[in-house]
């Protein structure tokens, strides 16, 4: 971990002076005054146009929570106004009022059809002397452990891992954090939350994210700062078996000037080539946990050194001829190894490292696109995914998005000037309502639902209506 | 035009973004043409500061407010310097460690304050939008497009660098 000379209390003060100087150098907005070109102005109305739709399909991963307050709010009210419009399937209610077309999961799940979450379970390996388990405790994902020693004081252990929604904040754990004082701090270099009592009982919190932000914990208790973060650095991954295999791995990070040069696939390995402007090259390759596989790396003339690579320790090896690149290496939890070589410094390396992530398909997949269509993004999780389509030549896009649902929560569908038919259809021997836009230049969409599993699916996009069924019935479950 | 209703555009969000559009687009082409001294290159950097606002909406609470006028000025000098830096096709680290961007008076506190000031632009930003702004390190990731790690990391060469500058203007640590 790097120390650094400033705390932050240390900087807020005379960064707000700096900024009010820098300000201070600014004439203010109605100061300003210049006439943009046509260029510009085409340029930004493109913006506006382009990015709003896209902007808004990047939160539809996000908004099922807030569509489950639109879905109670409203439905009352659209009973009241149109009943006649109301339609109920098994389980779903679908509600019409002006151009909006409401739907709302009002059916009852067994378990057995939620997808089943994979899990990693997490203990400290260190508590200080004289603390023993007393107890565990689940709900919603959310583990705690309670530890107690003879006097009767608590060290509490919680933990979240692999949650639909991976924005953590530290109200994710519900904790009463009131009348306490929050510092900044790290735990094996991931950021981390403590929370220390104002009052005389010394009571503390730790809070941080780590494997990529798959997992987040906290650890409470009336000890030692110092014992605290003992506590929290010797947490152990102690099974992670029901992990799914990713399809692939990728960097999240490559330093600035690399762009990717080339892939190679091969049976067992993968690897991904990045060059820079004065064609440095930059190899990332990952080999699948196989007997048969070996990866040969030439050592002669380097240094090798052991160092952590997030949870694993890896080997590098630094050169000290400045035509042969450096490396590291490393393998995974499923006995994948990791190679990395470049032309970059220690630090770098580590942090190449550190930014490979997994690859996983999506649940639910369409296996037939229409031509030029390809996956642009993919947003999401097992429970609730958005499949971002772009077609290769325009700027068309196409989404393809399903969701869990539970009772109550439901999605809408918005139909602009009346300008569109809406029909209803059986997709995949489901229910489904298909609205194709009578615009050439707008978007239709079909939707359909899965009622004996709870699941929503919808395409939209820039299709006909063929299209739209046989790209429908093309989606299947991947594992 | 048939879209999911969370796929339209709140409005909310059109009227904030809109609202900063009309009302910073003039200053956002006066601070980068100040840095960039050419009308065609001023513009394009405005444009690609709108870009960069838009990705980050949520960052901003308000469109008429000190904090964002000074956020929108911050962005728009990166965007400035990262013209330049296309422009010239020279290496991040050995060109953005001179350039200074947006010229000022520092606040005159004869510590730290000043020091910020003096600090190279890509080092003084991360610092005010940080410390002065109180964005999180995450936050300050996605507003400079940065992954996580690499705004760490920037975060701590910045820090690095104003405690090289303090010592260099005779101050201790």
């Amino acid at each position: 971990m790097n120390k650094t000379p400033f705390s932050d209390n240390e900087l807020t003060n005379p960064a707000k002076s700096a900024l009010t100087s820098m300000m201070s150098a600014i004439p203010q907005p109605e100061e300003c005054d210049h006439e943009f070109s046509s260029e510009f102005e085409e340029k930004m109305q493109d913006v506006f146009k382009k990015e709003r739709r896209r902007r808004a399909m990047r939160r539809a991963s996000k908004r099922v929570a807030m569509l489950l307050l639109v879905c109670c709010v409203t439905a009352g009210v659209y009973l009241g106004v149109n009943t006649n419009a109301r339609a109920a399937f098994f389980g779903w209610i679908k509600e019409h009022y002006e151009n909006y077309f409401v739907y709302c999961f009002s059916g009852n799940l067994s378990p057995a059809a939620e997808p089943m979450l994979p899990k990693m379970e997490f203990k400290p390996e260190w508590l200080p002397s004289g603390y023993v388990w007393d107890g565990s405790s689940e709900i919603n994902g959310q583990v705690e452990v309670r530890y107690e020693n003879q006097a009767g004081d608590e060290i509490i252990f919680g933990c979240m891992s692999r949650p639909a929604d991976r924005d953590w904040t530290v109200e994710s754990w519900e904790l009463d954090l009131s009348d306490m004082t929050h510092t900044q701090t790290t735990v094996h270099g991931h950021e981390a939350d403590l929370f220390t009592s104002n009052g005389s009982d010394g009571r503390k919190i730790l809070m941080w994210t780590a494997y990529e932000d798959d997992a987040a914990f906290y650890v409470s208790g009336v000890v030692e700062e110092r014992d605290l973060l003992h506590v929290a650095e010797r947490v152990t991954l102690v099974n992670a078996d029901d992990l799914p295999d990713p399809d692939g791995f990728r960097l999240a990070w490559v330093p600035e000037g690399y762009t990717l040069f080339d892939e190679e696939e091969s049976k067992h390995s993968s690897r991904l080539i990045y060059a820079d402007a004065q064609g440095r090259l930059l190899k990332f390759t990952y080999i699948r946990g196989q007997d048969e596989t070996n990866l040969f790396v030439d050592t002669t003339g380097a240094t090798m050194e052991q160092v952590r690579v997030r949870e694993h320790m890896a080997d590098l090896i630094l050169s000290h001829d400045p035509d042969i690149a450096s490396g590291i290496m490393w393998t995974g939890l499923r006995n994948e190894a990791f190679y990395i070589s470049a032309y970059l410094d220690k630090n770098d390396l580590i942090q190449l490292a550190e930014a490979v992530v997994p690859v996983y398909k999506p649940l639910f997949q369409a296996t037939w696109v229409p031509e030029g269509y390809r996956v642009e993004e993919i947003l999401g999780g097992d429970r609730h995914c958005t499949v971002l389509y772009q077609r290769d030549d325009s700027d068309q896009v196409m989404s393809f998005d399903y969701f869990y649902s539970h009772s109550g929560a439901g999605m809408s569908v918005f139909a602009e000037d009346n300008n569109y038919m809406d029909e209803s259809l059986i997709v995949n021997g489901c229910h489904g309502d298909f609205y194709r836009s009578l615009k050439e230049d707008e978007g239709s969409m079909l939707v359909w639902f899965d009622e004996e599993n709870g699941i929503t699916f919808s395409i939209g996009g820039f299709l006909s209506r063929e299209e739209f069924q046989r790209m429908a019935g093309s989606v299947e479950r991947t594992r | 035009m048939i879209v999911y209703l969370q796929m339209i555009s709140e409005p909310a969000d059109k009227s904030k973004f809109e609202s900063l559009y009309m009302k910073y687009r003039g200053m956002m082409y006066h601070v980068a043409y100040q840095i960039l001294r050419n009308e065609a290159d001023a513009e394009d950097a405005a444009h690609q500061a709108f870009l960069s606002i838009l990705k980050n909406m949520d960052k901003i609470r308000q469109a008429d407010s000190p904090e964002t006028r000074a956020y929108v000025t911050i962005i728009t000098e990166r965007k400035a310097i990262d013209t330049i830096r296309d422009r010239k096709r020279v290496s991040l680290v050995e060109y953005e460690e001179t350039m200074y961007g947006i010229a000022f008076e520092p606040p005159g506190d004869h510590g730290i304050g000043d020091a910020i000031a003096h600090l190279p632009a890509q080092y003084r930003e991360v610092l005010l939008l940080r410390h002065a702004q109180g964005y999180s390190t995450r936050e300050v990731a996605e507003i400079l497009e940065l992954n996580y790690d690499a705004a760490r990391k920037l975060l701590y060469r910045a820090k690095i660098a104003l405690k090289d500058q303090l010592e260099k203007e005779g101050m201790s640590v």
